[in-house]
């Protein structure tokens, strides 16, 4: 791949460029200045990114716009995002852009002049593009998607959109539990994306010239793709089902697609290097999919299976070459459980001295509670710069064995000995509260395990700061927890109070602790396992001014109330609610891989407070269905465990 | 070890990329080319690179300094390093500070500009005379201005002196303390130039000269010798 801005032609040695020195009327014709000179932050709406590709012409590409539904300093951390931008730009007919959600401030601007949405690289109006695909990567984004769709002048419902617009596509996580969105979007593309938008793209670019309905019944075609037009959804007594609304069946559940082979998939010789400062501003690269370790409240665990590693050599290798081409001063390695990939020690060795050649920092983000973790992030000289964050997720031994946490007293204690001994004196430590079956003594356990890692700190040096971050617990689809009721406003808020005064008595001001807005938790639980019925209530809390919900600053509960109330629709009931084993699931139509089974056993075990083991721990199967894929890249099922079919 | 000055420009959107961002734009462009940068000292060693007076963000520039450490330097390596910088950005020149410790050359960035030339438009000139003559003369008259023209396609030119103080900013602070516009959307500023002060004073024209020299064939071989240390550099 070659990138515009690299090497010159020999003759053209010419300092400055005729670019450099065009006259002022380029900058001062730019219709967007006075906006982008009036907000917050521009930027964001900058591009002057290196590495991005020019556009293709011709009739036969499928021009797509990657959009992301929050800000761009957010959406550009996503490596999720980089890989499908330059998976599109390496289809042969295939074109891709991207876009990401104004801020509140540009969005008032652009209203006020009337200035329609662009894409970020060729300023496309959104409305010209022949597909708008979203991703979906957390659930308080979703009124953004309606604020790109109509500064983008698309109609906001599938069913209001004529020939000429856009098809409007979504993936990410938030597809595995599309039905809340299901009356905005034409087609949710399930499971990894380069499986997928190749089959997309090509079917698109043979499909010219047919109508919408006959281009979305061909989509629905491709497994992995839910066209929620040709789906009726029922709710009725014994929860929601569905069934096929076209006269051509459409195959339900429709299964995830997934890559079975991370070596032999798509893997960007380039990344898109921004230059105004973004979250996450360093190369990305992911070491392997899916996890086994089996907690229960983890939905990104539970669902990504079966695990695929990449081959420890070529990855090396294009780390140390996107270092050399996007001139980035870090790499994060990046999956679940970094320190599961099997190859971890032998990479972090392979790459250290290279990279610290380079003056290019190594990073690992998240570290399992265990002494190799530990040891491995401590041979990490740039590691040792930061501080250093553990997630044992509960407080006490019991509530870890009924989400099957594995980690023991012993594994807490010796990994923060460990770290204080090899130099860290920052510790960051991340709990859930609201867990099935919690009670006070398992938020005393939060308070005792921040207070041992402090002593453990202490006794070994001299300054130490232990800082807990405290999450209300969400039941997720497509894990164990997925019927299991959430609690409520005001009594998660009592048990974040609760954690806090019990930390100020004991910690004395030394020891921090944040917890996540209560209302946000609620509202997340309220989309995570919605339906349909959510949609007109989507639409009238973004009609009210709902904007970036998962912002503190933006998010308002009494907005979103007060939708509910108006459209009739109780969120209690999403939230507050156990469901019964037989009731039909929201996302019932959408097969992860584990299978439903598997699931309510493990659900089942969680109230017996019984461990699973890691089945490539163990070599035990769990027969978790996602082998049933057959795609040989799960671990063979042994007979102990009890075989999966097939 | 060579100190070496560049001039770059900031066109188009890349006048909304902050101050603070601007070393890692060169320092990130500067590895994709393989540019061997001096490295500061300490935990986490970096390019040596520096500003000069800030630029507001929303400001595109023609001719704007920096500075770097480098171990070696070259037409080639410029010109390799201005093809990796993101779009927007351009090099405009180069010269190797070569003065002795103390002189006034081997000043700070910030001390060595005396002066900055802009074009100033306002985005809805009304008709008749420009607010923006009267409002010139009377920051001229004030000695906040040293010079003032008409400028062509677009607006005024006016050189301030002191641009370490004297930013584009504080000429919005001006207008808009005058009535003449609300804020930043109704002016457009555009800083062609921040460096030497060339003044004709019999005609009190006033002139911004950049610190660097633009790519050309003698000045390629006045570079090589320097970098190679065949010979000083001289303007």
């Amino acid at each position: 791949m070659k990138c515009r801005n690299e090497s010159a032609a020999p003759e053209q040695r010419a300092v400055p460029r005729e670019e450099a020195v065009q006259p002022a009327l380029f900058e001062y014709g730019d219709g967007m200045w006075p906006l982008l000179s009036n907000v917050k932050r521009s930027s964001r709406y900058a591009g002057c990114e290196y590495g991005v590709i020019p556009p293709k012409d011709g009739n036969s590409i499928v021009r797509f716009c990657l959009a992301f539904p929050d800000v761009y300093e957010i959406g550009m951390s996503y490596l999720g995002f980089q890989i499908l931008y330059f998976l599109l730009k390496n289809l042969p007919c295939g074109d891709a852009d991207r876009v990401y959600c104004p801020w509140t401030d540009l969005e008032e601007q652009m209203r006020a002049r009337e200035t329609p949405l662009t894409s970020l690289e060729s300023g496309r109006p959104l409305r010209e593009f022949d597909v708008v695909g979203f991703t979906l990567p957390y659930e308080l984004s979703y009124t953004n998607i309606l604020t790109m769709l109509d500064l983008g002048r698309i109609p906001l419902l599938s069913a209001d959109r004529g020939e000429n617009a856009p098809l409007v596509a979504a993936g990410g996580v938030g597809a595995l539990s599309p039905e809340p969105l299901a009356p905005f979007i034409d087609f949710f593309c399930v499971g990894d994306g380069e499986e997928l938008l190749p089959e997309v793209i090509t079917l698109l670019s043979g499909a010219k010239g047919l109508s919408r309905r006959e281009k979305l019944e061909l989509l629905s075609g491709i497994e992995g793709v839910y066209v929620p037009s040709l789906v009726e959804c029922d709710v009725g007594e014994g929860g929601v089902s569905f069934r096929s609304a076209a006269e051509k069946r459409v195959a339900l559940p429709v299964r995830r697609r997934i890559v079975e082979s991370l070596d032999d998939a798509f893997f960007p010789e380039m990344l898109l290097v921004p230059s105004g400062g973004i979250v996450h501003d360093r190369v990305a690269v992911e070491l392997f999919r899916g996890c086994t370790r089996g907690c229960r409240f983890c939905q990104a665990g539970m669902v990504p299976r079966p695990v695929r590693e990449r081959s420890v050599r070529p990855l090396a290798e294009r780390i140390v070459s996107l270092v050399e081409k996007t001139g980035w001063e870090e790499v994060g390695l990046l999956s679940l459980a970094s320190c599961d990939y099997s190859g971890i020690g032998e990479l972090v060795r392979e790459l250290s001295p290279m990279l610290a050649e380079k003056n290019v920092k190594l990073s690992l983000p998240s570290l399992r509670m265990d002494a190799f973790s530990v040891n491995l992030a401590a041979e990490m000289e740039s590691m040792r710069r930061g501080g250093i964050t553990f997630a044992p997720e509960a407080g006490t031994q019991r509530l870890r064995d009924v989400i099957n946490k594995g980690v023991s007293e012993e594994d807490f204690e010796n990994s923060l000995r460990t770290a204080f001994t090899k130099g860290w004196d920052r510790v960051k430590l991340y709990f859930m509260m609201g867990l099935p079956t919690e009670t006070d003594e398992d938020l005393d356990g939060i308070v005792r395990l921040t207070e041992r890692a402090y002593s453990i700190g202490k006794g070994i040096k001299k300054r130490v700061e232990v800082a807990v971050s405290v999450a209300g617990f969400v039941p997720k689809p497509h894990t164990p927890f997925q019927w299991e009721a959430q609690l409520s406003v005001d009594e998660l808020r009592r048990r974040g109070r609760y954690v806090k005064n019990r930390l100020n008595e004991v910690g004395r001001g030394k020891l921090s602790l944040k917890y996540h807005e209560p209302e946000q938790s609620f509202m997340e639980g309220v989309f995570a396992r919605g339906d349909r019925r959510l949609a007109p209530v989507l639409l009238a809390a973004w009609r009210k001014g709902a904007r970036f919900d998962g912002w503190t600053e933006t998010f308002s509960f009494s907005r979103w109330m007060e939708a509910f109330e108006e459209c009739g629709v109780d969120p209690h009931g999403y939230v507050s609610r156990e469901r019964s084993p037989d009731e039909g699931l929201p996302w019932d139509h959408i097969s992860a891989g584990v299978t439903k089974e598997f699931l309510w056993r493990e659900r089942l075990r969680s109230r017996e407070e019984k461990l699973s083991p890691d089945c490539r721990e163990d070599g035990k199967c769990a027969a978790c269905g996602a082998a049933c894929l057959a795609c040989g890249a799960c671990f063979p099922p042994s007979q102990e465990g009890g075989a999966p079919r097939a | 070890m060579l100190r070496v000055r560049l001039t770059y420009a900031k066109r188009g959107r890349a006048c909304f990329i902050p101050h603070i961002a601007i070393p890692s734009v060169f320092s990130r462009s500067g590895y994709r080319a393989g540019i061997s940068f001096q490295l500061s000292e300490g935990f986490s060693p970096r390019p040596r690179i520096s500003l000069g007076p800030e630029l507001p963000v929303g400001v595109p520039a023609l001719s704007e300094p920096l500075e770097v450490r480098l171990l070696s330097f070259s037409a080639d390596e410029l010109i390799r390093w201005d093809r990796a910088l993101p779009p927007g950005f351009f090099f405009t020149g180069a010269c190797v500070v070569t003065g002795e410790p103390g002189s006034a050359e081997a000043k700070s960035l910030n001390k060595w500009c005396e002066a900055s030339s802009c074009i100033l438009a306002l985005r809805e000139e009304p008709a008749g005379a420009s607010p923006l003559e009267s409002f010139l003369q009377e920051m001229k008259d004030l000695g906040d201005v040293l010079a003032f023209e008409r400028a062509e396609p677009l607006g005024f030119r006016c050189v301030l002196e002191n641009p370490a103080q004297r930013s584009p900013g504080f000429l919005v602070k001006a207008l808009q303390k005058r009535g003449i516009i609300e804020g930043w959307p109704d002016i457009f500023i555009l800083r062609e130039a921040v460096g030497r002060l060339d003044m004709a004073e019999e005609s009190g024209t006033a002139h911004v000269l950049p610190l660097t020299h633009p790519l050309s064939e003698e000045f390629e071989q006045a570079l090589e010798k320097v970098a190679t240390g065949e010979s000083a550099f001289s303007e």
